[in-house]
């Protein structure tokens, strides 16, 4: 499709009216333009993404808009047809965009139109950023929503290298992945000198409920002060909760005896109550 | 930590109390309480976090029950006597001293003399700061709407249920709800059972402030005030560039913080109708909406919103803000007539639902109070469906017991959001 019939196109998306809000969106000819725009192709996609430029650096807000609305397109296509190649097509070639130089608050927009619509097959594409220091957040949301084995290898991947806030993004969503074959590295970030990355970690653990972890998440429980101590009486409830629903009784008793015996200050006896209560089911 | 004042808590009197060898039956009144005084069983410390916009009117509710509070007789009962003893707000860089004023609501809940928390922030916190303080032994009163997204009321709900704390939603259309004999008798002949079919319609028209409450895009972004934390204002949500309507009841127009006036309005709307109809433990099962294709950053227009129960009972959110009036269906109401004569019967020799609970009621006798977490996670459901229709543009399916939409893979990423980390449910 020409730019100028792009241009064209992305034109007819809403414009914010005199007060800046968008209430002058007419349906049926921007659902039209978002289906022309569409069967442009996925070189539609490119430039649109070339239309977008930083925030406050110019107006781009038509541009923002159609490339959102083709992401809930393509995905509404998937829905109607059954047909997930469109949706597809769309994501690959957003990804794509990733690649090119673009400022990094652009690439960010692209990247929250990648946790709308992207599956697998961008988390390649997104892996690239998780040790990022601007992108790394949103690019593990959008791997977080995208989720499955792709998603949980690219964190993997990356934890060994990774630092300081980073690391505390990748522990924790390797624990919301639920990601066991991490539990050995995570562990060893229950141990960190940084507060976020201890909690994130014992927390992770805890949500992953492997019992190789108990130790460890037993530990920095110890360890904890604070808000830090009122978490880890989450986690450590957290896990014993995991074990037993795995099955495994006497490691969940042995969290819960854990939590009930530090939990040893007069504000913390709803805790004591909590694990006895937790301890009489379990029998 | 900073040290606080020494004071005798309720839960070290309760403690000590409870260890009294029972031989000191003879307690002064000022211990016990009485005319003119305050037993410290009664005497609770309270933080305000979220100190903007209705911060200070959250604050009475957390004393007075809100229109929850009984009515009549002695006054005192109605009310809680709460010392506030912190007040929290992102805004506050500029005077926190960490031992009344704060900027991290982490440094409040920490504080073992702290036995309520009234959470007035955007809500894009309120869920956490509710299961956070619900971990840390303390009892919540939110503002409305009580989360941002679906998972997060669940996650409310099973924090309180496990950790045995009291929730009350800042919104109490369901106590006056159940003061009307119209509404008890709708409410007895839905909780019965025998109504297989509902055709009840409820059409809510106008009332949502669409136009109001929404955002705007395009703004140039600005230096963070001095006195505002805009790490911890966006908190869970995405760190986005700085422009002032993200703050200050603006952010109502803005996907991160809220869903525009839809979220703002609606469970004031429905809190009373969903007690009626006794929904409180379900949702609908099929949402459709009509609406342009939304912004991905600010909230905007909608027209209208029908979501259908799994027995036929439909709510119409109307905006009458954009679009043709919605006219597919009308209002219509249950009756006894729409039942068989024996289950007519049946009906009317139903025991009267008990009372709702007020927050006052529930802190002090720890049953679960009028507008709990599972009831207003469901009314913020209804919202947040709402949303996600008006937002992936297709109509959807729901399971209300899973939580989830059926078949719908992307949908869900609205239904349970990513957050930014060291945040997550």
């Amino acid at each position: 499709m020409p730019d100028e019939k792009i241009k064209s196109l992305v034109e007819q998306m809403p414009k914010p009216d005199s007060r800046g809000i968008l209430s002058e969106v007419k349906l049926e000819p921007t659902l039209k333009a978002i289906s022309d725009l569409h069967a442009g192709g996925t070189a539609t996609v490119r430039a649109l993404a070339d239309m977008l430029v930083e925030p406050g650096k110019g107006n781009d807000h038509q541009a923002r808009y159609a490339l959102h609305a083709l992401a809930l397109h393509v995905c509404q296509l998937a829905g109607k047809n059954g047909d997930d190649k469109p949706r597809e097509q769309f994501a690959t070639a957003l990804a794509e965009t990733l690649a090119d130089d673009r400022p990094k608050t652009v690439k960010e927009f692209i990247v929250r139109e990648l946790q709308v619509c992207g599956g697998p097959e961008a988390a390649p594409a997104l892996g690239r950023f998780i040790l990022d220091d601007v992108l790394h957040e949103p690019a593990a949301q959008a791997m977080v929503a995208i989720g499955g084995e792709r998603a949980a290898n690219e964190f993997r991947q990356a934890l060994p290298n990774a630092r300081g806030r980073q690391r505390t993004t990748i522990v924790q969503n390797l624990g919301i992945l639920r990601d066991q074959q991490s539990a050995k590295a995570i562990a060893a970030a229950a141990v960190d000198d940084d507060g976020e990355i201890r909690a994130a970690a014992a927390w992770a653990l805890a949500n992953i409920g492997d019992p190789a972890s108990i130790d460890a998440c037993l530990k920095a429980a110890e360890r904890a002060e604070g808000y830090e101590r009122i978490q880890a009486g989450k986690s450590r409830l957290l896990l014993a909760e995991r074990l037993r629903d795995a099955g495994m009784k006497a490691e969940a008793r042995r969290v819960l005896g854990h939590l009930r015996e530090t939990s040893s200050d007069e504000s913390e006896a709803y805790l004591r109550n909590l694990a006895e209560r937790a301890l009489a089911t379990l029998g | 930590m900073p040290q606080h004042p020494k004071r005798i808590s309720r839960r070290a009197f309760v403690k000590t109390a409870a260890a009294t060898p029972a031989l000191f039956t003879i307690v002064p009144r000022h211990v016990l309480g009485g005319q003119g005084h305050t037993a410290p069983s009664d005497k609770f410390g309270g933080a305000l976090i979220g100190c903007g916009g209705q911060g200070r009117s959250t604050f009475q509710r957390l004393q007075d029950g809100g229109r929850g509070g009984r009515r009549g007789g002695d006054a005192s009962a109605n009310r809680l006597n709460i010392e506030l003893l912190a007040e929290c707000d992102v805004k506050f860089l500029d005077r926190a001293d960490n031992k009344r004023i704060y900027t991290d609501f982490r440094r409040v809940l920490e504080r073992k003399d702290i036995d309520l928390v009234a959470i007035a922030t955007p809500p894009h916190w309120h869920a956490l700061i509710s299961i956070a303080a619900a971990e840390a032994g303390k009892d919540v009163l939110c503002e409305k709407p009580m989360t941002r997204f679906i998972a997060e009321g669940r996650a409310v709900v099973d924090a309180f249920k496990r950790y045995n704390r009291v929730f009350q939603i800042g919104t109490f259309g369901r106590f006056s709800a159940s003061q009307d004999r119209n509404n008890l008798l709708t409410h007895q002949i839905m909780r019965s059972g025998l109504l297989k079919e509902c055709p009840a319609v409820v059409v809510r028209s106008g009332g949502f402030k669409v136009k109001e409450w929404s955002g705007r895009p395009l703004l140039q972004p600005q230096p963070v005030p001095s006195n505002l934390d805009w790490n911890m204002y966006c908190g869970p949500s995405p760190l986005k560039p700085y422009v002032p309507p993200r703050t200050g009841g603006t952010h109502r127009g803005y996907w991160d913080y809220e869903g525009g006036g839809l979220s703002d309005m609606g469970q004031h709307h429905f809190d009373g109708v969903q007690w009626t109809y006794a929904k409180d433990a379900t949702s609908p099962v099929e949402i459709e909406a009509h609406a342009p294709p939304a912004d991905p950053e600010v909230c905007g227009m909608w027209g209208w919103v029908e979501l259908k129960y799994a027995d036929g009972l439909t709510f119409v959110f109307d905006s009458g803000e954009w679009g043709e009036p919605y006219n597919r269906k009308q209002n219509r109401s249950v009756s006894l007539n729409d039942l068989a004569e024996a289950d007519r019967e049946k009906v009317n020799s139903l025991p009267k639902p008990e009372p709702l609970i007020s927050f006052v009621d529930a802190v002090k006798t720890r049953q679960q109070a009028g507008g709990d977490a599972e009831a207003a996670h469901r009314c913020a459901t209804l919202l947040h469906l709402a949303n996600v229709a008006i937002r992936m543009g297709r109509k959807l399916k729901y399971d209300p017991v899973k939580e989830q939409i059926v078949g719908d893979a992307e949908a869900n990423r609205l239904v349970n959001q990513p957050m930014r980390a060291p945040w997550h449910l």
